[in-house]
């Protein structure tokens, strides 16, 4: 099904165990796809919809995108409380096989939105992929969870009133013992493609190895409509290059 | 149990959907619209497993995306975009339900929604309003915003009008079909939505019944064990609509179910 030339697709794909969710848009005679990796929980909730402009804005640039649900999140199966950053990763390089599949003779590369961009670095691991596209990225998986144990401690009497979870959600427990923050640094400083970041000058991120393409942009980060079109216009130009690198 | 990915025509584009079949035949149909700010799979997948326990019931169960959420992000989410996107979502659902009864679950603006559908719907079985939007106060605007404000700090909440159409479309699905309001003692609406069930309850048909958790705002299920309280209450719900239900449900005026959260505290 097609809309505005961009050809849709839903499906469902297997990783490991679980069948995850995916959304595919595809240009006529794509020849490059990003594959989005999504970040986790809440906040994956709260970045979804600019998963999905980043997909459809690759198509409309003449390549594909495919965002899909991790193990625990979305239309996926899975349970939240057991996903850990190897389930994470898994799911992203199973996202990249059915998206192949689904769109043959195309090369698909990773991008990764907050802690997905952790994820797009590893999955991406080993596979000598041209393009790692990062946005607003959480590369310190180890921060990223104790921002949310903090939460949950701080909020406790708010918003995890059964003090089990933090926004309705899990608390990360296998995710923060399975992350491994020094292979990601290493993974990012390995990488031999072209290598793209854009982010909000606050807060201050984790410091890129300085291939990669940084694009700072005033003000600070924070959930909503408006930071994301901010993101998704400084993304642009990386994702242009991305989809027409093969064409 | 299988969840089946569509992506569906609407005459504003094209939207998202999972549709979550039985193994065995489908007895009944259920629409899931959550709220407005929210996706189809709701806080920590609530309404993805609303939709699987329902299947598990014997119910072929369809969660759309909003337009500008999702798979629909791109389009257009004004209120009248957002209607005739949904409607069209509905109705192409409604389309493989071979003529089973249909039951709407909707949660806050989707309550709201769930209802207006309803009223066009074939083979109404029931609504089940999940802590319902019923004021004209949905949109960003600052009067909008000012009364739902208005709404929160209320001590006893209710202090909103109850917005006029939606009070008539209640009333006639009511006409043909039961409706019940699943609240939250806490919840900013509980009062006005137990003024609207006394006022139907004189109506002569059913009444809107309302079945209420006492010591939480039900609301955005933020909690865990909202969560879990919510689905199980919801699939009981749905199940007392359907074939294997009551259809007695509601029709003795107004009730105010009141029973034990097993959410020890809120």
């Amino acid at each position: 099904m097609a809309d505005d030339g961009v050809r849709r697709q839903a499906l469902f794909f297997p990783s490991g165990e679980e069948r995850l969710y995916g959304s595919l848009y595809v240009a006529d005679r794509a020849r490059t796809g990003i594959v989005i990796c999504p970040s986790w929980g809440f906040d994956a909730g709260f970045t979804h919809d600019l998963c999905h402009r980043l997909a459809r804005l690759a198509a409309e640039l003449g390549g594909a995108g495919l965002v899909y649900h991790p193990p625990g999140h979305g239309d996926s199966t899975g349970d939240l409380e057991a996903v850990g950053m190897d389930h994470l990763v898994r799911a992203a390089r199973d996202a990249a096989l059915a998206a192949s599949g689904a769109v043959p003779d195309t090369a698909w590369s990773f991008a990764g939105v907050r802690l997905g961009a952790h994820v797009a670095a590893l999955a991406d691991e080993g596979r000598g992929s041209d393009r790692l596209l990062l946005v607003q990225p959480s590369l310190e998986a180890a921060a990223f969870t104790e921002q949310l144990f903090a939460a949950a401690r701080r909020q406790a009497a708010v918003a995890s009133r059964d003090g089990q979870g933090v926004f309705g959600h899990p608390l990360p427990e296998r995710l923060r013992a399975t992350a491994d923050d020094t292979r990601v640094r290493l993974a990012l400083q390995v990488f031999r493609g072209h290598g793209a970041a854009v982010r909000f000058r606050s807060p201050a991120g984790e410091p890129l190895p300085p291939s990669f393409a940084e694009t700072v942009l005033d003000g600070t980060w924070r959930w909503g409509a408006d930071r994301d079109r901010q993101l998704l216009a400084a993304m642009a130009p990386h994702l242009r290059a991305t989809v027409g690198a093969a064409a | 149990m299988n969840d089946r990915a569509h992506i569906l025509p609407t005459r504003i584009g094209l939207l998202g959907g999972v549709v979550t079949e039985p193994d065995g035949d489908a007895s009944l149909s259920v629409v899931i619209l959550p709220g407005r700010g929210g996706d189809r799979s709701g806080v920590n997948q609530m309404w993805t497993r609303t939709a699987r326990a329902l299947a598990e019931n014997g119910a072929v169960v369809f969660r759309p995306d909003y337009p500008g959420r999702g798979d629909g992000a791109a389009l257009p989410h004004a209120a009248r975009d957002i209607e005739s996107a949904m409607a069209d979502a509905v109705a192409w659902f409604a389309g493989r339900g071979a003529g089973r009864p249909l039951v709407f679950v909707g949660e806050c603006y989707g309550a709201r929604l769930a209802v207006e559908l309803a009223t066009g719907a074939a083979g109404l079985a029931g609504v089940v309003m999940v802590a319902p939007s019923l004021y004209g106060a949905t949109g960003g605007g600052l009067v909008a915003r000012a009364r739902r404000r208005a709404l929160r700090l209320s001590p006893v909440g209710g202090t909103g009008r109850i917005n006029r159409p939606l009070r008539r479309a209640i009333a006639d699905v009511l006409r043909r079909a039961p409706v019940v309001a699943l609240v939250g003692d806490r919840d900013a609406m509980d009062a006005d939505v137990q003024r609207l069930a006394a006022a139907t309850a004189g109506s002569g048909v059913r009444a809107l019944r309302v079945e209420t958790v006492p010591g939480v705002a039900i609301h955005g299920h933020r909690t865990i064990a909202l969560q879990e309280e919510s689905r199980r209450r919801i699939v009981a719900l749905v199940a007392s609509m359907g074939p294997a239900g009551s259809r007695e449900t509601g029709r003795a005026g107004a009730a105010r179910a009141s029973t034990p959260s097993s959410q020890g505290s809120a």
